[in-house]
């Protein structure tokens, strides 16, 4: 009885001195907008990695997408009284409450991949979209030259809701292809960024248009999808497609010398490392920018044995 | 049996809270903090508001399916009205009115075209989810200005007012059920509704009047919610309806109608809340909180079974 008393104290201070962090050994808070998405989970591993590097100890929770339970898990963060908060906004306006709610409490806030439209945000850590538009452009546009070297090209883009991403890969992509005038968009569609919505959507296009080079999909679950239609048309020589993400089943493809072609591969790890380490400058008083982009990177048949073994999502 | 072990079971579910309580107690710094306190309160709120009403539809020995989606299309219905600049009295009275208006519509069915409760809110569930995708082009209402802050931010005698209307429903409906002849009836029906019908209970209007509670109640919530997220959440509530009925069945509500009491339905709904707080904070990885969630409900209906 008396040893188990003294294991209980034992454990229990234990738990106090730990709980008790300096800013050397920080205590963040992470909460995610899904754990059902294997980029969440990988960039939550980065984080963690990231942190018990030096020792400091992250407290997650999973919004399941409801921006009602992220408010919830902020508002516990701020109670234990973390040291910072990373945030993956559910919704970049839903969430301004619980941003504004650390601010009170004088908790700095830096999110990671979305961010959120109000409130004080020290730091937004997210992939450089506009240069993942870039690299598909300019792969799509090697890829189209001629005899005489101008591109030219029948071209479809498969687009997504207007969220801040989206907008800037295809900012990305039209800044790179608008130089050419040779090059067509025959068809711009919404094919809300998932794969059932990618086949059906691309079968339609298919069957409107006889003549396409390259296809364009703002992500690599549109692009699988618009794969199976491309190949159930039997058209799979006639097109390639180029997407950005990296998501493993993508890469496959690439490898397999399928019509999938390139993907402008983010990487979520690393997403999560450099919010930590922007969230301990923070923390130091140092001064960050607001928008710290993280690479992506083109991912062609040429070098997608390297970018699969990293795969993570 | 012995008396101490009798008195344990008669309250199980007030046992089970503390045990937990002073678990977390002893090993979560601040979270006996007042702030820590309050800010749980705040976040179940919602739940306990919904829970509710499903107690009421719960002892009839029916289910309400719909109220998590119901939460969605009414906090979006709310901030449509907020944002296009009706008086802040009047999107409260129509969105609880919508509410009512569903579950009068769930009691209809129910009652009139004899399908069972289950299959006409999983119905509802589903066109809700619909509606408040479809009206708010599946994008949040936010801008609500500063006209809601209050519900969802504000504090009546340090009370947060989430907690202080969340207190509020439970006495009078607690009152409601326990106290008046409709909540007699409530009873009378969950335990045999044919008996019912014979002695002459209206068993119908009575079904009817619990669902039109159980809507209104889960609109209020959405008030509540809609004003701490200060905008509308079309994708808000999925399994909101799960969390309300395990909040029920933890408190000693029977699943087949019947029995259960409104303190019952208080003591689940902390239960679940301290647990989402305090397994956060335990810092457990979030796959494991789920799992010691569902231990907990398995364990609290496992020991109300040992009657």
């Amino acid at each position: 009885m008396k040893k188990g008393i003294i294991l209980v104290l034992v454990i229990v201070g234990l738990l106090v001195t730990t709980s008790f962090a300096s800013v050397e050994k920080p205590v963040m808070g992470i909460s995610l907008i899904s754990y059902y998405n294997p980029f969440f989970l990988a960039l939550r591993d980065g984080a963690k990695e990231a942190l018990d590097e030096i020792g400091g100890t992250l407290l997650e929770s999973d919004s399941q997408q409801d921006v009602a339970k992220q408010l919830a898990a902020i508002e516990s963060f701020i109670s234990r009284g973390v040291d910072v908060i990373l945030l993956n906004a559910v919704d970049s306006e839903g969430v301004i409450p619980a941003v504004e709610l650390a601010n009170e409490a004088g908790i700095p806030v830096v999110t990671v991949d979305n961010d959120a439209s109000g409130g004080d945000v020290e730091a937004l850590v997210a992939s450089d979209n506009v240069l993942a538009g870039k690299l598909c452009g300019e792969y799509l546009v090697e890829k189209l030259k001629n005899e005489d070297g101008v591109p030219a090209g029948n071209v479809v883009v498969l687009d997504a809701l207007p969220v801040t991403g989206v907008l800037n890969r295809l900012q990305g992509f039209y800044s790179v292809i608008q130089e050419y005038p040779q090059i067509r968009i025959v068809s711009t569609q919404n094919a809300q960024g998932n794969r059932t919505d990618g086949f059906e959507v691309m079968e339609n296009i298919l069957l409107a248009n006889s003549n396409i080079d390259a296809v364009f999909a703002i992500n690599d679950p549109s692009a699988l999808g618009a794969l199976e239609a491309i190949d159930a048309a039997g058209r799979q020589d006639e097109m390639f497609i180029v997407s950005v993400d990296g998501a493993k089943e993508a890469m496959e493809a690439i490898k397999n010398g399928t019509s999938f072609e390139m993907t402008a591969a983010q990487l979520p790890t690393l997403i999560g490392k450099i919010g930590v380490e922007t969230a301990m400058k923070v923390l130091n008083g140092e001064e960050v920018d607001r928008f710290i982009p993280v690479d992506v990177f083109s991912v062609t048949p040429e070098n997608v044995d390297e970018f699969l073994e990293m795969a993570t999502f | 049996m012995n008396p101490f072990v009798s008195f344990l079971y008669k309250n199980k579910v007030t046992v089970a809270f503390v045990i937990i309580f002073i678990f977390f107690a002893i090993f979560i710094p601040n979270f006996l903090s007042l702030n820590n306190l309050m800010s749980v309160g705040k976040q179940i709120a919602v739940n306990g508001i919904i829970a509710t009403g499903m107690t009421f539809v719960i002892i009839t020995g029916g289910i309400d399916l719909s109220v998590g989606s119901l939460l969605a299309v009414a906090g979006v219905f709310c901030a449509m009205l907020v944002k296009s600049g009706v008086n802040s009295i009047v999107v409260i009275l129509l969105t609880i009115g919508l509410g009512i208006l569903i579950g009068l519509t769930n009691g209809l069915v129910i009652t009139k075209l004899k399908i069972a409760p289950f299959i006409t809110t999983l119905a509802m569930l589903s066109i809700l989810r619909a509606f408040a995708l479809g009206m708010s082009g599946g994008r949040s209402v936010s801008g609500l200005g500063d006209t809601f802050r209050f519900i969802g931010r504000g504090e009546i005698f340090s009370i947060p007012f989430p907690l202080f209307i969340m207190i509020v429903v439970f006495i009078i409906f607690g009152f409601i059920l326990a106290q008046t002849k409709f909540g007699t009836h409530v009873y009378a029906i969950g335990e045999n509704e044919d008996t019912s019908n014979i002695l002459g209970l209206k068993v119908d209007k009575n079904k009817i009047i619990v669902y039109c509670i159980s809507g209104g109640l889960a609109a209020l919530a959405s008030i509540i919610q809609t004003a701490r997220l200060n905008s509308g959440q079309p994708l808000t509530g999925e399994g909101a309806e799960l969390d309300a009925i395990a909040a029920v069945v933890i408190g000693g509500t029977d699943l087949n109608g019947g029995y259960g009491r409104i303190i019952g339905t208080v003591f689940g709904v902390a239960i679940m809340g301290m647990l989402t707080n305090g397994l956060i904070l335990l810092n457990i990885s979030f796959y494991y909180q789920l799992a010691v969630k569902g231990l907990v409900i398995l364990f609290a209906v496992g020991v109300s079974r040992k009657k």
